[in-house]
C-alpha cells in the first residue's frame, strides 16, 4: 500500500518467542494457572493469529510476551525469548528500553487505549522523542506522516485534537499509527478491531496487514474471530483453557482442522457462503488449565479413557501440531457433518411458505431525533416499509448508525415514529408501547444485545422469569408458575437448578438465554431480537442461534432479528433487508441476497466480511 | 433522502431548547443560590427570637426595650425587615451592630484581611500536601507502605480540629516553643507583620481536610492507573514522572478539584475553631463571639459572606473541572 522509504533494514533477529510458558494469577484463594506450556514464535514479516474463547488466556499471553506482568501474575515456567534475552526476567529498566521502541502493543478495546486528557500530538511526540531521539519538530513531522498513512483526514489539524473527537474506527487507526510510528520490530495486537463496525473493521484490518508486512514486523494478532484470523494471518494458533491445542498455517488449519476443538469452533462460525448449519459447542470452557486430562475432554464427543492423561502437543508437519491423543483415529473434518454430540439445528429453507399471512406491516415509517446541542433534526429511519410474514424470520442488517435498532425499537413501541404506521394483524399500533393494550404488548416481545440491561441484578432468575407471567398470563395459576418457569428453562436449555441464582452467577450466554426465556414466557407471536449474540463468544453465539432457530420452527414464532453480522443473518433469517442511513437499500430472501447482491452497499458489506477462502481479495480490496 | 419523509409530511420536530453559554448559566446559578442563602440566614436569626432582652440585660426597663426595638427596626413585620436588610446589602449597608452600635462593616472589616490570608494559607497547605502524597501513594505504593498512609490519614481524620489544635499548640508552641500559641499579634501592625502567628491555626485548619483529600486523590489515582490507556502508555515506554504527572494526574484530578471547592466549607468550620483556640483576630472568632452575644446583624453579615465564598468556590471548582477535561469542555460549548 505505502512503501516506506525511511526504514533502514537493520539486521533484525527481532523474533519474539514464548518457550514453554506457564503463567498463573495469585489471589486470596491461591494460585490459578491460566497458561500451560505455551510455545509460540513470532517471525519477522509474518502474522501469527491467536484464537480462543473468552477466558482462554489470550490476553494473558499477549501481555506476557511483552514481559509485562499485571499485579498478582506469576510466571511458573518457561521464558520469553527476544534476541537471546529472557524478557520475563529482564529488569524494568531494560524493559522500558524495548517497550514502545522495539515492541509495540495495541490493547484490547481501543476506545480506551488513548488518554482522554492528552492531545494526539502529545501521544506521538513522547515516544518519538524518547525512542527515536527526534526533536519536537521532526517528531511532529513524522506523526503527520503516520496519521496520513492510516488515512486520518487533515493530519495537521488532527494532531491538536483529543481522542474523543474521533470516531471509534479513527481512534483505532490513530492507535495503530502510534504503535507503528516508532518502527517496532514486534507488534502485539489484542482484539484490535473488536467492537468496530464491519466495514471499518475490514478497513483497519487491511491497514494492519499492509503496514505490518511492509515494515517486516513480527506480529501477534489476538482475536476470538476465527474466520477473521484465518483471513488475515499467516499462521494460526488455537488456544483452549490456557493451552495451545492446534497450530499451523492459517489456511490449512481453517480448511482442515485436526483437533476436535478447532473443528467445533469452525463449525460455530457463521458464514455467508453456504447453508451449513451452525453448531454450538455444548458445555462451557473450563476455568483453569487441565491437569492429567485433556482440557477439552468435558465437551469433546470423541473422549475415551485414553484422554485422561496429560496430552502432549504432537508435531504433525513442519508448522503443524495438535494436542490430542486420538488424532489418527478421528474422521477427517467435514464442515457439514453433525458434531459428535448432536445438538445442531439447521435452518431449513424448505419450510418457507410462500403465502404466509402478514403479521406485521411497517408502512412508510420515519423516526427523527433532535440532536442534542444543535437543533438539527436527525433522520434515523427514513420512510421504511416492510411486510413481515407470520411464522418467519426477518433479518435487518447494516452498519452501526444505519437505523436498524431504531426501526426495531419503533416496532416494539420504545420510540415513537414521526411518520408512518405499524400494523399488527391489520390493527394499527399506537406509537408507544405504554399506549398499546396489554394483549398487544404481550404479543410483541423484545430481547436486547446486553442481557444485563434487562435482568434486574437484584432479582433471582426465577423472579425475573416470573414477571411476564404476572403481567401477561393470568391464565396460569400462581402455584403453577414455578412449573411453567422451569419448563421454559429447559426449553432455553438451562438447568432449572439455576432458578435461584442471581444474574451475576451466570455466564453471558446463560444470561442471554434467561432474557430470551423471559420474553418467550409472555407467549409472544413476534419476537424482536436486537443484536442478541454480538456480545457473546462464537461458540455461545452458535448455541443461542441454534436455540432461536429451533424455537422459531417449533412455536411458529415470528422473529425480527437485527444484526451487523451477515453470517448471523444467513443463519437465522429467511428474508432480509439491508439498511443504510435509515433507508432500505436492498431486500429479499437472505440466501439470494448474499449470493447475488444488487446494491453496491450490500456488495460493500459482503466484501467486508472476512473470508479465508477469499483472503487475497479481502486484504486487497477497499483501498 | 430527506425529501421522502418530507412528502409523507413529517410533523414539526421539537427542537432542543437553545442553551445559554456555560458562564452565563453558572452566573445565574450563583445568584439564585445566594438569594436562597439570604432567606435561610435571615429566617434562622428571626426564629432565634427577639434579642432585646438578652442584650439589654434583665434589669432594663420596658421603655428601654421598646427603644432598642425601634432603633433596630425589630417592631416591623419580618418580611419588611428582610426586604430592608436585603436592600441594605445592595447599597453596601450591612446594618448596625447591637453590641458596638456602629455599622456592622466597621466591626467586620479589620478582621477580613487576616481571615482571608489564613484560609488561603491553609487551603494551599492542603493542596501542596495532599495532592502529591495522594498521587504517589495511589500510583506507586502497595502493601504495607500503602496501608501505613491510609492508617495515618484515618488517625488524623478521627481527631476533632480543636484536639489537633491543642496537640499542635502543646508540641510546637509549648514544648519546642517554635511558634507563638497566641495569634493576637495579627491584629497589630500590618497584615504580614507577624507571619508566625498564622502557622499554628493554618496547620490546624488544613489538618481537618488533608486526610480526606489525600484519600480521595489516592483512590482516584489508583483507579486511573489501572486504566487501559495508562497500561498502554507504560508499554510505549513512558516513565515516571511523566506517567504520573501527564498521564494519570489530569484524569484523576477532577473529583479532587470539586472536593477542594467543597472543602472551603470545611475550612471555614475549621476557621471558627482554630481562630477561637489561638485567639486569632479573624472572622471566625468574631462569628463565635457575635453568636454568643446574640449580635444578629453581625452574624447575618458573616454568614452571608461565608455562604458567598462557599458558592463561588464550588462554581469555580466546577468551571476548573470543565476546563481541564477536554470532553466536558467540548460538551459545554
Ligand atoms: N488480573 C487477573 N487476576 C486474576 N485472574 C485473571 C486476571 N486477568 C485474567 N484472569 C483470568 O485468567 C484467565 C485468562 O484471561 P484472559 O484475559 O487472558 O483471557 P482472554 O482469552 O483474553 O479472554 P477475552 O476473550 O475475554 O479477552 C481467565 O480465567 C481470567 O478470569
Ligand atoms: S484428547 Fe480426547 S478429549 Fe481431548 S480432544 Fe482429543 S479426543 Fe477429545
Ligand atoms: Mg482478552
Amino acid at each position: 500500500m505505502t512503501t516506506q522509504a525511511t526504514r533502514v533494514p537493520a539486521q533484525r533477529d527481532g523474533d519474539l518467542a514464548a518457550e514453554g510458558l506457564s503463567v498463573g494469577y495469585r489471589s486470596r484463594d491461591g494460585l490459578t494457572q491460566v497458561l500451560a506450556d505455551v510455545s509460540v514464535r513470532l517471525r519477522s514479516g509474518r502474522i501469527l493469529g491467536l484464537a480462543g474463547e473468552s477466558g482462554s488466556g489470550k490476553s494473558t499471553l499477549a501481555l506476557s510476551m511483552l514481559g509485562y506482568r499485571v499485579s498478582g501474575q506469576e510466571t511458573l515456567a518457561g521464558r520469553i525469548d527476544f534476541d537471546g534475552r529472557d524478557l520475563d526476567r529482564a529488569s524494568i529498566k531494560d524493559l522500558r528500553k524495548v517497550w514502545g521502541a522495539r515492541l509495540a502493543y495495541l490493547p484490547q478495546d481501543t476506545a480506551t487505549s488513548l488518554n482522554p486528557a492528552l492531545t494526539i500530538r502529545r501521544h506521538f511526540i513522547e515516544g518519538l522523542r524518547r525512542h527515536q531521539g527526534l526533536d519536537t519538530e521532526e517528531a511532529v513531522r513524522r506523526s503527520v506522516e503516520w496519521l496520513g498513512r492510516v488515512e486520518i483526514p487533515e493530519p495537521e489539524t488532527a494532531l491538536h485534537k483529543y481522542p474523543h473527537q474521533f470516531s471509534g474506527g479513527q481512534q483505532q487507526r490513530i492507535a495503530l499509527a502510534l504503535a507503528l510510528s516508532v518502527e517496532p520490530e514486534v507488534l502485539i495486537l489484542d482484539e484490535p478491531t473488536t467492537g468496530l463496525d464491519v466495514v471499518t473493521q475490514a478497513h483497519v484490518n487491511r491497514l494492519i496487514v499492509a503496514l505490518a508486512r511492509d515494515a517486516g514486523i513480527a506480529a501477534l494478532y489476538v482475536s476470538h474471530n476465527l474466520a477473521l484470523l484465518a483471513t488475515v494471518c499467516d499462521e494460526l494458533a488455537i488456544m483452549y483453557a490456557g493451552q495451545i491445542v492446534e497450530q499451523g498455517v492459517a489456511a490449512e488449519v481453517y480448511a482442515a482442522p485436526r483437533h476436535p476443538y478447532t473443528a467445533a469452533l469452525i463449525g460455530a462460525v457463521p458464514t455467508i457462503a453456504s447453508d451449513r448449519a451452525l453448531h454450538g459447542i455444548p458445555g462451557i470452557p473450563r476455568p483453569s488449565v487441565p491437569v492429567h486430562v485433556c482440557g477439552f475432554a468435558d465437551r469433546c464427543g470423541f473422549r475415551t479413557e485414553a484422554c485422561d492423561t496429560d496430552i502432549p502437543l504432537v508435531t504433525l508437519a513442519e508448522v503443524r501440531s495438535a494436542r490430542c491423543v486420538r488424532l489418527d483415529e478421528l474422521p477427517p473434518f467435514d464442515p457439514a457433518a453433525e458434531p459428535a454430540p448432536a445438538t445442531a439445528v439447521a435452518r431449513s429453507s424448505a419450510t418457507v411458505d410462500k403465502d404466509a399471512d402478514t403479521i406485521l406491516t411497517v408502512h412508510r415509517v420515519g423516526v427523527v431525533f433532535s440532536r442534542p446541542g444543535s437543533g438539527e433534526p436527525f433522520v434515523a429511519v427514513d420512510d421504511v416499509s416492510v411486510r413481515v410474514p407470520a411464522g418467519r424470520a426477518l433479518g435487518i442488517a447494516g452498519e452501526s448508525g444505519s437505523g436498524k435498532s431504531t426501526l426495531l425499537r419503533s416496532i416494539a413501541g420504545l420510540v415513537r415514529p414521526a411518520t408512518g404506521t405499524i400494523t399488527y394483524r391489520g390493527k394499527e399500533l399506537a406509537g408507544l408501547a405504554g399506549d398499546r393494550p396489554v394483549a398487544l404488548r404481550r404479543s410483541i416481545q423484545i430481547v436486547f444485545q446486553n442481557p444485563d440491561a434487562t435482568l434486574n441484578p437484584r432479582h433471582t432468575v426465577y423472579q425475573s422469569l416470573e414477571r411476564p407471567l404476572k403481567l401477561f398470563r393470568p391464565d396460569i395459576a400462581r402455584r403453577d408458575r414455578r412449573d411453567a418457569v422451569a419448563a421454559m428453562m429447559r426449553q432455553v436449555r438451562l438447568s432449572p437448578d439455576l432458578l435461584d441464582r442471581f444474574p451475576r452467577h451466570l455466564s453471558g450466554g446463560q444470561r442471554q438465554r434467561v432474557a430470551i426465556g423471559r420474553a418467550l414466557l409472555a407467549e409472544p407471536e413476534v419476537l424482536l431480537c436486537d443484536e442478541v449474540t454480538s456480545a457473546l463468544d462464537v461458540s455461545v453465539q452458535a448455541s443461542i442461534l441454534e436455540l432461536l432457530v429451533g424455537l422459531q420452527a417449533d412455536r411458529e414464532l415470528t422473529v425480527v432479528f437485527v444484526t451487523h453480522d451477515l453470517g448471523v443473518l444467513r443463519a437465522v433469517a429467511d428474508e432480509a433487508i439491508i439498511l443504510q442511513n435509515g433507508v432500505i437499500r436492498e431486500s429479499g430472501p437472505t440466501a439470494r441476497l448474499l449470493r447475488t447482491p444488487q446494491h453496491p452497499y450490500t456488495m460493500e458489506l459482503i466484501a467486508a466480511v472476512p473470508s479465508p477462502e477469499r483472503s487475497a481479495e479481502f486484504l486487497g480490496g477497499g483501498s | 433522502m430527506t425529501q421522502t419523509v418530507e412528502q409523507v409530511g413529517r410533523p414539526p420536530v421539537r427542537r432542543a431548547p437553545r442553551r445559554l453559554p456555560y458562564l452565563v448559566r453558572q452566573l445565574i446559578t450563583l445568584l439564585v443560590t445566594l438569594f436562597a442563602i439570604t432567606i435561610v440566614i435571615f429566617g434562622l436569626t428571626a426564629i432565634a427570637g427577639d434579642p432585646a432582652r438578652d442584650i439589654l440585660g434583665q434589669y432594663a426597663t420596658d421603655a428601654q426595650v421598646t427603644a432598642f426595638q425601634q432603633i433596630h427596626g425589630l417592631d416591623q413585620p419580618i418580611v419588611v425587615r428582610y426586604l430592608e436588610w436585603l436592600g441594605g446589602i445592595f447599597r453596601g449597608d450591612l446594618g448596625i451592630s447591637y453590641q458596638s452600635n456602629g455599622p456592622v462593616w466597621d466591626v467586620i472589616s479589620p478582621r477580613l484581611g487576616p481571615s482571608i490570608v489564613l484560609v488561603l494559607f491553609s487551603w494551599l497547605l492542603t493542596v501542596v500536601i495532599s495532592v502529591p502524597i495522594g498521587l504517589y501513594s495511589g500510583v506507586r505504593l502497595r502493601g504495607h507502605r500503602d496501608a501505613a498512609v491510609t492508617f495515618v490519614t484515618l488517625i488524623v481524620a478521627a481527631f476533632p480540629e480543636f484536639v489537633l489544635g491543642l496537640i499542635l499548640a502543646i508540641v510546637l508552641g509549648v514544648w519546642l516553643a517554635w511558634l507563638p500559641v497566641d495569634s493576637t499579634a495579627v491584629s497589630m501592625g500590618g497584615l504580614f507583620d507577624s507571619p508566625s502567628a498564622y502557622v499554628l491555626p493554618g496547620i490546624t485548619i488544613a489538618l481537618g481536610t488533608i486526610p480526606y483529600i489525600i484519600r480521595l486523590m489516592r483512590a482516584n489515582a489508583r483507579e486511573v492507573a489501572s486504566e487501559t490507556y495508562v497500561r498502554a502508555a507504560v508499554l510505549r515506554g513512558v516513565t515516571e514522572p511523566s506517567l504520573s504527572l501527564r498521564h494519570i494526574l489530569p484524569n484523576a484530578a477532577p473529583p479532587v478539584v470539586t472536593a477542594l471547592g467543597l472543602q472551603f466549607a470545611g475550612l471555614i468550620g475549621g476557621v471558627v475553631v482554630a481562630e477561637t483556640l489561638f485567639g486569632f483576630p479573624g472572622m471566625g472568632q468574631l462569628l463565635a463571639q457575635s453568636a454568643a452575644s446574640r449580635d444578629a446583624p453581625v452574624v447575618e453579615a458573616l454568614a452571608l459572606m461565608i455562604g458567598a465564598v462557599f458558592v463561588v468556590a464550588n462554581l469555580a471548582a466546577d468551571a476548573i473541572v470543565v476546563y481541564v477535561t477536554p470532553k466536558l469542555r467540548d460538551a459545554v460549548r
